[in-house]
């Protein structure tokens, strides 16, 4: 096949070598057991390892104090402008984070919040801090603010906001809406960015196979000291061309912004965006993306709630439980991320991961089997069939071969010793439904990758699994399932781990190397 | 020097396994005519029935290639035997065994596989035979470890693949397993397990897959409509896998340098077939090439993740997954080089799924 150019500023984290022993790890889990242990508050006080290590089980979710100091929206800007001032106004609009904040350098903005509040780890470097917004006082003074706001005004890119990771199967893409749009900004917004804001946030479905997760918004966030939401949407990659097609109809290239992309589809596509559509990609590796999209909104939180969760009790329907997990100290973390097909990572810090490696047996490789095996034709009817599924018709278990536990190694009756074993006999062939072909092919895929990221972690020494991508979407049995197989098989040492934006942390990722570059890039 | 007891004929080794039993049999061909004359009536039959067919009913199969002859065990020499049938016909076994009154030979049967527990009650009950019940992986550590401690006929037993990727220049090369430890033993059958061997006394099971022989065969018939292991190979042999699955290429456009992934490695197997488009464009040819590629690149990934693990540069694969399966072999020595960059060697034995079988029957030699 054609080389691929790898035009893009490189990132650490290509290094094979094992990072040194000091990386402070989460305590096994066995140790806190019962024990629950409510997140310090924000400026230095938290201690990063040992007496405050994490792998807490809260109950309450941890991030209550983000809540309660996230500010109230704008209230109505006033008439008037001066039009060079726009941006210093809208600061000065923007309500301040506290009430009675102290002038100065005091009243910190909800960005600088955001940054000290995140998780005790140090800002993550794509926040940007704003200057901090005087109380009113002289025209001089507010001349030199001016001044020093305009500058920081280029520290950002032009609107819209968007980062993108096109893989194998679905395009992720996330849109930042800005809620603080004044009604200057307003007035000189240009027609198709407009379009496109409202075209985006005021429907839940694009065309025929767009979609808009809405309960995965982030409300409220700031980026580079802008307020809006966050908004979570994906397409087929098979309508990537009437997506490009879209973009070219739109004027999207008049808009000048750049159009941070990842995934495969950001090199293969790139020419198509370039000649259809006159857009320049600027491409990003997609397994850094991830590791820094996951990263942030793991560090902002879910709206108040914790991104991060585990399954207590994930075999018994009655007891099974999703509970919060804290991610304070992530490192070392063993990351799968489940697309078409799987890549695991190990990650030491947030600059240096290594791929340890991937299986091409992934999502992909579920729904194209079930297509061919029951005819259905997309994720959802999949999955639905394999709810209603017995995999034991189809597999052949160790009782079927053994007539019982086989215990010298420790392999129990009920374990899968041959997936679709039973399948070489017409008799069983004709006796089992298509229900039962699904839920096998979803617990075949899911145990292998189970398996094999269990050897990973072992290998590497890490306890902690965390389980992404959009396999996993709207998929309760599989992470039931790979919950239960990580406890089982490793007797207790490995934990998995789920994260509720799933398949977006690429396109996350890709958004906030958006936020890097300054305006006139 | 002490003479061991002499056993009773016959001889015999059982693996019965998920998919297959094997049998393991000793013609003794140094028998006296004193002791023809002595032989039973039930044991003469069984002999000449086993050594003068090479089908057995209709499912039953003995493999003649393989037959290791003027072999000298436990003082008697003779010819050692490899039949093997479905697991499915166990049943009529135990009924023949019944019928030709076995029992009042008064052998021992070893049996190993886990079938030497799922049928013992039925041996008892049917066969009135008694079965000296031995683990699977025990069986196959020793009997890999006697088989290429004799060779095949003058010939290696163990084998590994030159130039494997190359129609025209791959060749079979033997290979010196004299000093075999430590190895990495891959065992392709119905299921997987992968044990590393440290001695001959030593070994541990790293891990297993349940994605192994059985899923490939399963998932073959099920896609082609094929009844047969060999049927599915054959269709195997004629599809192209690259239709079925999505290729790094596919949806990177070409390589992914930076991890090393070349576009024409598997990004997902089966990926294409989401499209009704592709679905409706490939073979059932390609759908069985697709699942042979998809199981043995999976085996092969795990098997080298371990060989990484324990640290052992050696993986040796047998199982009957393997038999007349060149493109799996093939296969599975070139990724285990590629992927390992020339670290790993793959090697196969000719015996491939018959070391429980052999194993189990030295057992009843060594056994008092």
């Amino acid at each position: 096949g054609s080389r691929v150019a790898w035009g893009v500023n490189g990132r650490p984290g290509t290094s094979s070598e094992r990072p040194g022993p000091s990386q402070s790890r989460c305590v096994p889990l066995a140790s806190l057991r019962g024990g629950g242990r409510i997140r310090k508050e924000m400026g230095g006080e938290w201690n990063g390892g040992g007496e405050g290590a994490c792998c807490c089980q809260h109950q309450a979710p941890p991030l209550t104090l983000q809540v309660t100091l996230n500010p109230a929206p704008p209230p109505n800007p006033p008439a008037a402008r001066r039009q060079r001032s726009e941006a210093a106004t809208a600061m000065e609009e923007r309500p301040r984070a506290q009430p009675g904040a102290q002038p100065a350098a005091a009243a910190p903005s909800g960005s600088l919040l955001n940054g000290l509040l995140h998780n005790g780890f140090h800002t993550p470097p794509l926040l940007r801090q704003e200057p901090p917004v005087p109380g009113h006082g002289s025209p001089a003074k507010k001349c030199r603010l001016r001044r020093r706001l305009d500058s920081g005004r280029r520290n950002r890119p032009p609107f819209p906001w968007f980062g993108m990771d096109i893989g194998g199967t679905l395009v992720k893409l996330v849109y930042f809406e800005p809620k603080d749009i004044t009604a200057e900004e307003e007035q000189e917004e240009v027609e198709n960015l407009k379009s496109i804001r409202k075209y985006l946030t005021s429907n839940t479905a694009y065309g025929k196979t767009g979609i808009r997760d809405v309960h995965l918004e982030l409300k409220n966030l700031t980026m580079c000291g802008r307020k809006g939401n966050l908004h979570f949407i994906r397409f087929p990659t098979s309508a990537m061309h009437r997506f490009i097609q879209m973009g070219s109809e739109k004027n999207f290239s008049s808009l000048h912004t750049t159009l941070c992309a990842t995934g495969g589809g950001a090199y293969k596509f790139e020419e198509d965006f370039r000649t259809i559509a006159d857009l320049q990609l600027h491409k990003l590796d997609e397994l850094d993306c991830l590791i820094q999209g996951l990263l942030y909104v793991d560090s902002v939180g879910y709206n108040g709630q914790p991104e991060c969760y585990y399954f207590e009790n994930p075999t018994d329907p009655e007891q099974c439980q999703k509970k919060p997990y804290c991610l304070d100290n992530p490192y070392p973390m063993l990351l799968v991320n489940i697309g078409s097909g799987v890549s695991i990572l190990a990650v030491y810090s947030k600059d240096n991961y290594k791929r340890v490696t991937g299986t091409s047996l992934g999502g992909g490789t579920f729904l194209g089997l079930c297509c061919l095996l029951t005819g259905c034709e997309t994720f959802e009817e999949a999955l639905e069939m394999a709810a209603k599924g017995d995999s034991t018709n189809v597999d052949k278990l160790v009782k079927d071969i053994y007539g019982g536990d086989y215990e010298r190694f420790g392999l129990q009756g009920s374990a899968v010793a041959s997936s679709f074993g039973h399948m070489m006999s017409k008799e069983k062939r004709d006796s089992i439904s298509k229900e039962d072909l699904a839920r096998a092919t979803l617990v075949t895929i899911t145990n292998n990758i189970g398996s094999i990221a269990r050897m990973c972690a072992l290998n590497e020494n890490i306890d902690r699994v965390v389980f992404v991508g959009n396999f996993l979407r709207i998929n309760m049995i599989s992470m039931k399932v790979l919950a239960y197989a990580m406890d089982y098989w490793s007797k207790g040492q490995l934990k998995a781990l789920f994260l509720e934006h799933e398949g977006y942390f690429g396109a996350v990722g890709a958004l906030l190397e958006l936020l890097k570059m300054p305006e006139n890039q | 020097g002490s003479v061991k007891a002499a056993k009773i004929f016959p001889w015999f080794g059982l693996d019965i396994g998920g998919t297959l039993v094997k049998l393991v049999y000793f013609e003794p061909k140094d028998i006296t005519a004193e002791e023809e004359e002595e032989e039973v009536e039930n044991l003469k039959s069984i002999r000449k029935y086993l050594t003068s067919n090479v089908a057995y009913g209709s499912t039953g199969i003995r493999d003649v290639h393989l037959e290791l002859k003027d072999l000298t065990l436990c003082g008697r020499k003779g010819n050692l035997h490899f039949i093997r049938f479905p697991t499915h016909d166990m049943p009529a076994f135990i009924q023949m065994g019944s019928e030709k009154h076995f029992s009042s030979l008064h052998t021992t049967l070893c049996a190993t596989g886990g079938g030497a527990y799922k049928f013992e009650q039925d041996f008892r009950t049917v066969g009135d035979l008694q079965l000296c019940k031995l683990d699977e992986l025990d069986c196959l550590v020793k009997g890999v470890l006697y088989i290429d401690s004799v060779g095949f006929n003058g010939d290696s037993e163990c084998y590994y693949f030159e130039n494997p990727t190359d129609s025209e220049k791959c060749q079979k090369l033997p290979f010196n397993l004299e000093n075999p430890y430590p190895l990495l033993l891959v065992n392709i059958g119905s299921g997987v397990s992968i044990l590393a061997v440290y001695s001959k006394d030593n070994y541990k099971r790293v891990t297993g897959t349940s994605l192994g022989g059985g899923t490939f065969f399963g998932l073959c018939c099920l896609l082609t409509g094929c009844s047969t292991f060999e049927e599915a190979l054959e269709m195997a042999s004629l599809g192209d896998s690259t239709k079925v699955d999505k290729l790094v290429r596919d949806i990177y456009g070409g390589d992914y340098e930076r991890f090393g992934l070349p576009g024409w490695a598997v990004a997902s197997s089966f990926g294409n077939m989401m499209s009704k488009e592709k679905r409706e464009s490939v073979s059932k040819e390609d759908l069985a090439r697709a699942t042979l590629i998809t199981i043995t690149n999976n085996i092969g990934s795990i098997a080298r993740m371990c060989a990484l693990n324990e640290n052992i540069n050696r993986v040796v694969f047998v199982g009957n997954f393997l038999r007349i399966n060149t493109i799996s072999m093939r296969l599975l020595a070139y990724a285990l080089d590629y992927w390992s960059k020339g670290q790993l060697k793959a090697l196969f034995l000719e015996h491939e799924g018959y070391f429980g079988a052999v194993g189990a029957f030295l057992e009843l030699l060594n056994s008092a």
